[in-house]
């Protein structure tokens, strides 16, 4: 799934109250010749290195969808030159540092989280893992065993399943869909050694996209911080990022599973991506998203659950299948014989919704956000995931600082017209409705797997 | 609605709550800017305030401490009850939308939630004491949420492996006791609610006896005494927890499913030889599940993870019952071509191994080391707020005292190998043992 630059800064809040220190975000670039954002917070002894490498090994034909997702796990498990396994997750854990690789289809993430006093043994411990990982065949044969075992179950979930169909009609059965979908597990028993190494070789490379340094760090602290971690790494710069085929065309689906024990109704849109608009849609598009669908005041819990007597929830979201390809989701689960009735009460309080805007005063919703954009300021997280973003995005790194001023921009007029610009029209999203009973549905297109909803 | 999850943090011995007399607040940490106090002569049982400076908002919980686990049949109704509180209270008044609103139950507690921004603290407070007073429902609605329960039901545990396995995990492993009691209560409980029958339960558990009030914000002790609603002042003691009384077995569970991930979860109760300090105990056996949790010399990973593939992934945890109880769980999903029996087998003989050999002084000094973590850095006034709101919240859902700042830096110092190896040795007293198979029905024993 895909975080975006401000939905990452709050995501990621601490709650620890904020320093009123002064805080600094530069362009900088290291002794040995690597560009980076420098995040420089005084008196924090945390310290956070974020990095994009950019891919498009989730959109080519005749590559094994999976490796990517078995080598981001492979390359921090198995051990690497000078660390067994076990030696390296117990020296990781005493010093109490975190490092993660995720990979999505557009990029793959790299965090490493520690204690500046740390940095070098830290940095030397995360540069063996980047630069001559193990990539043992046990470890890798542990790791696709269970990641297949993993995908399988959450996988056969109704809901899940609903979600997959829904991409199967969007995306197709291109690339990027397997990518996504992972559903089945011989796509993980399928992938080799000689995979993984071709996969890193091409992606972890010593010239990541973007790179974003945070803590209380000189720019000569955090160049030789930087240098150090891609030391020996590959030249070479990453494939370009794609943007992928995709049909969001309306439709009315129904995924009729005999043995799912209740219904899930699901609608899904799409929204324009966040390097099409300005810092403060994202704010827009929370705000609006959280009136629509999030808590007890929202406008769909009030006609599913308050009125209708529906549904014990709905919840309303904002994510994308790659960072060009964003939507804007509402799911709820809804007992199967009213499906019907319920995805004209969604649609009916989405329209009103849309046309009206949220109800009550915008400052209510701004208040909690402004809180945590407080709190957000002195966070090595929250500074350098929300930098990390923007600049995928091709925007200024210097974001982060100015949250406020961005939350201080949504007016009731950016809601309205972000809502009327932006967002779908009520007839504008998929419907995909999963239900044991196969005439939930009247006039959708029914279907018994995921796969055929390529063909509604 | 939605129960909160149950921080396992571990906490110290004994309380010493200093009251003063003038300002009927006591304080836990400094005189001069209190991290936390407790305010007496109130209409509560307890009331908390955790000060975190500079926040403008302020979020308050009124936790009744009795929950699922007091109650007679049917289970589930007191659930039911909390939803027509909470609907009665704030779900169907007008509020702010910035005012953020949640309810939940457990077994020993049943509490709700309101947060707000910090000059609104008088209405925050007289709101959340509506929970006070007598649900005012059209009869009708309260009927239908017995629907909204249903679905509520059908949200967490229909098409929710982890759920149903949880569920019938609690009845084996705590059979014959309170604890054993559903939440939710099944499909025919919630279908025979009756808003009476409902009602009459949250009037009797729902009293200001019962009531823990806490607030985290940047107000005063002063602030918030002004803001407490007109009501007779309440003295009344910590409720008990239910008496815990171990049955003594061994009992298998089978979860056949044909997409499931194959997976183990192994628990154990046992007796302790002597009751011992609640907190200190859930401190000892926290520092225990991360000594298991390494590949050091006396843990699980080596044999388990590292030296041999038996386990692809595993979480091991201890935790206390009450002063006299304490369960270990293990969850762990079997590597390539091992058996969900020989997964166990090798655990069990791993865990039998440390048991009778005990950690050795190595392993404990470096995982106490990283235990630092597990408590704030107590120089940082928001980083030990933040805890702190977390700790007392953590303990009045499990029906305790919060220890004050000392008493808790003191727990630190208490750690030792010889009482932690004298605490891993009593497992093998006679206990209660369930294990779970989960998996497609071929890959079960």
């Amino acid at each position: 799934m895909i975080k975006h630059f401000i939905t990452a800064f709050l995501l990621l809040l601490t709650l620890s109250a904020c320093k009123d220190d002064p805080r600094v975000i530069s362009t900088e670039t290291s002794p040995g010749g690597l560009d980076y954002v420098l995040a420089q917070v005084p008196g924090q002894e945390a310290v956070a290195i974020q990095v994009a490498w950019n891919t498009d090994w989730a959109f080519r034909d005749g590559r094994k969808q999976a490796v990517p997702y078995v080598g981001a796990e492979l390359i921090l498990s198995g051990g690497a030159e000078g660390y067994t396994a076990a030696e390296a997750g117990e020296l990781f854990a005493d010093l109490n540092a975190e490092g993660q690789i995720f990979a999505t289809p557009d990029y793959v993430f790299g965090y490493l989280g520690f204690d500046k006093p740390d940095m070098e043994q830290v940095i030397a411990l995360a540069n063996a893992h980047l630069r001559a990982p193990a990539l043992g065949e046990d470890w890798l044969g542990r790791i696709t065993t269970g990641l297949a075992r993993t995908f399988a179950e959450s996988g056969a979930q109704p809901a899940t399943q609903g979600f997959i169909a829904i991409r199967r009609a969007v995306l197709g059965d291109q690339p990027l869909q397997q990518a996504l979908s992972l559903s089945d597990a011989g796509m993980f028993e399928a992938v080799t050694r000689a995979d993984v190494q071709a996969w890193v070789d091409e992606v972890i490379t010593g010239s990541p996209f973007a790179l974003i340094v945070a803590g209380d760090l000189t720019p000569a602290e955090a160049g030789a911080a930087v240098d150090a971690l891609f030391a020996g790494l590959p030249a070479g710069s990453g494939t370009p990022v794609r943007n992928a085929t995709a049909d969001f065309s309306p439709r009315r689906i129904l995924l009729h599973l005999p043995d799912a024990g209740t219904g899930v109704l699901t609608f899904l849109a799409p929204i324009p991506p966040t390097s099409a608009g300005e810092p403060a849609d994202e704010f827009t598009d929370i705000i609006l998203a959280q009136a629509l669908g999030a808590g007890d005041q929202s406008a769909l819990f009030k006609s599913l659950r308050t009125e209708m007597r529906a549904s014990y929830g709905f919840q309303t979201g904002i994510e994308g299948y790659t960072r060009s390809q964003r939507f804007l989701y509402i799911t709820g689960q809804v007992e199967p014989e009213r499906l019907a009735e319920a995805e004209q009460v969604v649609r009916d309080s989405y329209a009103a919704f849309r046309e009206n805007g949220p109800s009550g005063a915008l400052e209510d919703y701004k208040a909690p956000l402004y809180q945590s954009v407080k709190q957000g300021q002195s966070d090595v997280d929250s500074l350098s995931t929300s930098a990390l973003y923007a600049l995928l995005d091709g925007m200024s790194p210097q974001i982060p600082l100015d949250m406020k001023q961005e939350l201080d921009a949504v007016t009731p007029e950016r809601l309205t017209n972000r809502l009327q610009t932006a967002f779908p029209e009520a007839s504008g999203f998929i419907m995909l409705a999963v239900s044991p009973d196969a005439g939930s549905m009247p006039g959708a297109c029914v279907i018994t797997t995921p796969e055929e909803a390529t063909d509604c | 609605m939605q129960e909160l999850p149950t921080m396992k943090t571990g906490y110290t011995i004994g309380i010493l709550l200093l009251v003063l007399a003038v300002a009927g607040a006591g304080y836990f940490g400094f005189r001069s800017d209190p991290v936390v106090s407790v305010l007496s002569d109130t209409p509560f049982r307890k009331v908390y305030l955790v000060r975190t400076p500079g926040t403008g908002r302020v979020s308050l919980q009124l936790v009744f401490q009795t929950g699922a686990a007091d109650q007679p049949p049917p289970p589930g109704l007191l659930h039911y009850g909390e939803h027509l509180v909470w609907l009665s209270a704030f779900g169907r008044q007008e509020r702010s939308v910035d005012r953020h609103s949640n309810a939940w139950t457990d077994s020993l507690t049943t509490g709700y939630l309101l947060d707000g921004e910090r000059d609104a603290l008088p209405d925050l407070v007289a709101s959340l004491a509506r929970v006070l007073d007598p649900v005012d429902l059209p009869v009708e609605f309260m009927l239908e949420e017995r629907d909204i329960v249903q679905r509520e039901y059908d949200l967490r545990l229909v098409d929710n492996l982890d759920a149903r396995v949880g569920e019938a995990l609690k009845a084996a492993v705590y059979t014959g006791n309170p604890y054993a009691v559903s939440v939710m209560g099944t499909p025919q409980d919630i279908a025979g609610f009756t808003p009476e029958a409902a009602i009459a339960l949250t009037t009797a558990t729902h009293r200001p006896e019962k009531a823990v009030l806490l607030v985290i914000g940047d107000v005063s002790p002063a602030t918030l005494r002004a803001a407490m609603p007109d009501r007779p002042s309440v003295d009344a003691p910590l409720p008990p927890l239910p008496a815990f009384t171990l049955v003594p077995g061994e009992q298998l569970l089978r979860f056949p499913d044909d997409t499931a991930e194959p997976r183990m979860i192994w628990r154990r109760i046992v007796r302790l030889d002597a009751p011992q300090p609640l907190d200190l105990l859930e401190t000892q056996l926290a520092l225990l599940s991360d000594m298991f949790d390494t590949s050091l010399p006396g843990g699980l990973a080596g044999p388990l993870r590292y030296d041999a593939f038996v386990t692809s992934a595993f979480d091991i945890s201890l935790w206390p019952l009450d002063g006299q109880h304490m369960e270990i769980r293990m969850v762990a999903y079997p590597d390539t071509g091992v058996t969900l029996e020989d997964m166990r087998a090798a655990f069990e003989t791993a865990l039998e191994d440390t048991i009778t050999a005990g950690f050795p002084e190595r392993t404990f000094t470096r995982v106490l080391a990283r235990f630092e973590t597990y408590w704030p850095d107590w120089q940082d006034r928001g980083d030990t707020a933040d805890w702190m709101a977390a700790y007392v919240a953590d303990v009045a859902s499990v029906r305790r005292e919060p220890l004050d700042i000392a008493a808790l830096q003191a727990l630190q110092e208490q750690m030792d190998l010889a009482s932690l190896n004298n605490l891993l040795k009593q497992f093998e007293n006679d206990g209660r043992t369930v294990v779970a198979y989960i998996g497609p029905e071929g890959d079960l024993p």
